[in-house]
């Protein structure tokens, strides 16, 4: 840890203990004190383990063996390029692709709304579209298998009137996990699109209204693209969310519909292949650390472009 | 007349989402009061039976207490280790502070499933297989960045002159803390905790992992009872979840009202 | 009641030297203001008297005592701060309160003393409210109470009045006046409006770029500029270029083009290089008779003539290439119309001998 040389206070004068240098050190820069127990925290039970588990999945593969070996090898990656391992990863970028798309379309169409209300009515929308976020997945995803179930309340409603004969097989399937998904990451669109029409000036579509444009058309022209920065942050933060759910695959996916997070569980509880297993979660972690890094860089690109612009005011 | 269709379009597009936010948790908690012996929708008559049948259940009432003390020992642990830490961030005015603040919220993106599985094998090389102390940790990692968050927020908010107002009339580092910071950013702490309460409590991914068969949380205890049998005690249970849960975010709600209060 | 002494204080931020060898005294009761525009280190200075910063060079001292290395909990010092900073969670009789507290004053006691300070500031009735339930003057008047309860040595106030409406800015300020003369304080004062400044200090030191530029009473820097920043700052604004020419009696300065009466009592060698300020009140003006210069008088053109209600403010070009700003009260008399002068009207300004200074 290199805390120890945390920020210069000014008018913070502690008498130093002499002697003890490294104390005393510390004494001058409460900062360091007062922040190395949650780092310590976060690099023992966060930072360490993962480099751990990188490390691991770089020996070669020992089932039920977790001390590490001095042998490299990538034999545990070359395994994804195996069909069926292929076949998993690709289904898990097209699961969460289609989530997302899902998602970006409703949680739009749900902050314009939510936009477009009078403040004093908003609350209780905002507390229907975010309460879900708190309620335990899995009582969320029970509620869609009693809704899709064979039994359920869709086709319950199918069969009376008349429009299928026999229940549809709604459950277990690709279809029914991205339901799923889209229910349990859409509040998350939802904020990240409000957050960016809080900026928004709420005269723009009127002023566009009253040049005769349709309203699609001021969508379109002039909202979209102020929205931009924001459905970004939503689409990186649902899809790498969506990647790494493990409840909703687990519980309303069938057999063939398994993606990288249940075939990580199967490799670590059913095969005990936890080198493999490291692997796979490497590829994971790769893929959302890469997804977020990438937004935040260009976040921070558009933030320092905007500052350095001509004609804007110096601060 | 397109206009008028485009707005109808859109404002059917907005209902049919609120609703299909709001069935499945209307439908678990409807499930839960019925009636008959197997699961049928809409319910024949109704009942409170299943959560007779739900409290009846070891594993759930297993996972109640498990989820409830992992709830409060993690939560309790990580909010005086993110006050310390946000105090300590909001202080520093040196280079690395962006780096150490990346560390501290770097639990925020990092998936769940990979901060379990993590600990399970690096815990487990270490020859550490008690299921609660793993638990217990991956927790405290997991929901220690809310509190960091919550608390640096209303840090930022605190007018500097307060703490030099009490340093001028006579006021010591501790006693600046105790009277004058601390009350003024109690919402902050209280807002992070009962986050992290609620976060903790609902956790599956970082749980799947690290509980076991004898420490087993609530949530996974209903996950594992799904898998073999499908009667409307998981609604009952599930329902009592909704409740708990929005029971929390009441208190969330009246943690950010206090603050508001403060800043009007 | 303290003797303040400043021997030469600075402060600097990297490459930045925001204070620059200060040295000014406060003697036991005395006002001092430190005037100047934002930016010039008269706040750093404040703080380093108050113990919130530390300074890279020099000392403070307090009745002759080195404070310098004393944190500022240690100083005894009575602070208002610019955002005030009332502690919202307390009320008025808490926050006053406070620093007997933290002082372990018995609690009986410490409430008689705030009782009594809460008179003084006269807000006695409002001591169970909270800060948000007062308006801005009373919460101006909590934060002088808070600092002054613990009789402290000396008092500082760092622009406290810049978010008050003129109207309660005029009247606080001479609420201000009042409790200090009433206590017998000293106090130290930042503001960089001077009319302020003139109105509350008993001393006036007049900073620019870390520096003190003029340390006088307020007569002094007001009539007796020792800089043109000095001279510009307190609203001297006509500065001339000229030669100091000597003769019997006062003697004369040359200056655009034109000969004109030097101040009384200035004793220069002849043809010496001098820098002469006019307010813009000062100047008469008149119109010209005819074309050419006319005794102890410059002539010019009005290219600028603005209506100000009572007064109207003139700029005037002259032949030499300058202008001169002058400021005249709007007739009263029947059949005058305001502005008095007309733009491309030919005119003559003057001023009396001693209506000029040397800068």
């Amino acid at each position: 840890m290199t805390v120890a040389a945390a920020g210069s206070l000014p008018g913070e004068a502690v008498p130093v203990a002499k002697g003890r240098p490294a104390l005393a050190a510390a004494l001058r820069h409460p900062a360091a004190l007062l922040l190395l127990p949650a780092c310590v925290a976060v690099a023992a039970g966060l930072l360490l383990p993962i480099l751990y588990l990188l490390a691991l999945s770089l020996n070669p593969p020992v089932t039920g063996e977790v001390a590490l070996a001095g042998e490299l090898t990538l034999r545990n990656y070359a395994r994804l390029l195996d069909w069926f391992y292929f076949s998993v990863l690709l289904r898990t970028l097209w699961v969460s692709a289609v989530t997302t798309a899902i998602s970006t379309v409703l949680g739009v169409a749900v902050a314009h709304s939510l936009w477009r209300t009078p403040p004093h009515r908003r609350g209780l929308l905002v507390v229907v579209v975010l309460a879900p976020l708190l309620v335990s997945i899995v009582a969320r995803t029970f509620g869609w298998m009693l809704l899709l179930g064979d039994q359920g309340l869709v086709n319950a409603v199918l069969l009376r009137l008349g429009l299928v004969e026999a229940p549809l097989h709604l459950m277990f399937t690709q279809g029914a996990v991205i339901v799923g998904l889209v229910h349990v990451f859409l509040p998350f669109m939802v904020l990240s699109v409000l957050a960016a029409y809080d900026r928004i000036d709420p005269a723009i579509p009127e002023a566009a209204g009253t040049l005769g444009a349709g309203p699609f058309t001021v969508f379109r022209e002039t909202i979209l693209p102020l929205l931009n920065p924001g459905i970004a942050a939503g689409v990186t933060i649902v899809f790498s969310l969506a990647m790494s759910s493990y409840v909703t695959p687990a519980l309303m996916g069938g057999s063939g519909a398994g993606v990288l997070t249940t075939l990580i569980y199967q490799q670590l509880v059913v095969t005990y292949d936890w080198h493999f297993a490291a692997a796979l979660v490497a590829v994971l972690l790769a893929s959302t650390l890469l997804l977020l890094g990438a937004v935040l860089y260009h976040n921070a690109r558009r933030t320092r472009a905007w500052m350095t612009r001509p004609g804007s005011a110096p601060r | 007349m397109i206009r008028m269709l485009q707005r109808g379009a859109f404002r059917a597009l907005v209902g049919a989402t609120y609703l299909f936010l709001l069935a499945p948790l209307a439908c678990v908690v409807l499930v839960s009061f019925n009636g008959e012996a197997v699961q049928s929708f809409p319910p024949a008559s109704w009942s409170l039976r299943w959560y007779a049948h739900a409290w009846a259940q070891e594993s759930f009432r297993g996972g109640l207490l498990v989820s409830t003390l992992l709830a409060c020992g993690a939560a309790l642990i990580a909010t005086p280790l993110a006050v310390a830490a946000a105090l300590g961030l909001h202080r520093s005015r040196w280079r690395g502070r962006p780096a150490l603040e990346a560390l501290l919220l770097a639990p925020l993106v990092v998936p769940g499933i990979v901060i379990g599985i993590s600990l399970l094998i690096a815990l487990a090389a270490l020859d550490v297989r008690e299921a609660p102390l793993r638990l217990l940790i991956g927790h405290t990692v997991a929901i220690l960045p809310y509190g960091v968050r919550t608390v640096l927020a209303s840090l930022a908010r605190l007018d500097p002159a307060l703490d030099e107002a009490a340093e001028t009339l006579g006021a010591g580092g501790w006693a600046r803390f105790r009277h004058v910071t601390l009350p003024l950013i109690r919402p902050g702490i209280l807002a992070g905790l009962v986050f992290g309460l609620i976060l903790s409590f609902d956790d599956v991914s970082v749980s799947l992992f690290l509980a076991d068969a004898r420490t087993n949380t609530l949530p996974l205890a209903i996950m594992s009872y799904l898998e073999y049998s499908f009667d409307p005690s998981v609604a009952a249970i599930s329902s009592m979840l909704i409740a708990v849960t929005l029971g929390l975010a009441v208190l969330l709600e009246r943690g950010f009202g206090l603050k508001r209060l403060l800043a009007g | 009641m303290a003797h303040l002494q400043l021997d030469g204080i600075g402060r600097r931020y990297g490459h930045f030297q925001a204070v620059d060898s200060v040295s000014i005294e406060a003697g036991p009761g005395e006002f001092l203001t430190l005037l100047g525009p934002s930016g010039c280190g008269k706040t750093t200075t404040l703080r380093i008297v108050a113990g919130l910063v530390e300074p890279s060079t020099g000392r403070v001292l307090l009745d002759g005592r080195d404070v310098t290395r004393l944190g500022a909990a240690q100083r005894g010092i009575g602070m208002v701060f610019q955002s005030l900073a009332l502690f919202p969670h307390m009320t008025v009789a808490q926050n006053v309160a406070f620093g007997l507290r933290m002082r372990r004053v018995a609690a009986g006691e410490a409430a008689g003393r705030v009782r009594r300070m809460l008179e003084v500031v006269r807000l006695g009735h409002l001591a169970e409210r909270y800060p948000s339930q007062l308006s801005g003057g009373q919460q101006q008047r909590v934060a002088l109470a808070r600092a002054l309860v613990i009789e402290p040595s000396i008092l500082i106030l760092d622009e406290p009045f810049g978010a008050l409406d003129r109207k309660l800015r005029e009247a606080m300020q001479v609420e201000l006046r009042r409790i200090t003369r009433e206590l017998g304080i000293t106090s130290l004062f930042v503001t960089h409006d001077q009319e302020e400044a003139l109105l509350l200090s008993d001393l006036i030191a007049v900073m620019n770029g870390g520096r003190i530029e003029q340390c006088g009473t307020p007569r002094e820097v007001f009539e007796r500029p020792a800089t043109p920043f000095v001279a510009d700052f307190m609203g001297v604004t006509n500065i001339l270029e000229g030669r100091f020419v000597a003769g019997n009696e006062a003697g004369r300065i040359a200056a655009a083009g034109a000969l004109l009466p030097a101040p009384p009592g200035c004793a220069l060698p002849d043809g010496a290089p001098v820098r002469l300020g006019i307010r813009p009140e000062r100047i008469a003006l008149r119109p010209a008779a005819g074309p050419g210069p006319a005794e102890g008088a410059l002539a010019g053109e009005v290219v600028e003539a603005i209506y100000h209600g009572s007064n109207s403010s003139y700029r005037i070009a002259l032949p030499s290439g300058g202008t001169l700003t002058a400021v005249r009260p709007n007739g009263q008399e029947e059949g005058q119309e305001a502005p008095l002068f007309a733009v491309g009207q030919p005119v003559l300004a003057a001023w009396e001998a001693g209506a000029a200074t040397l800068i």
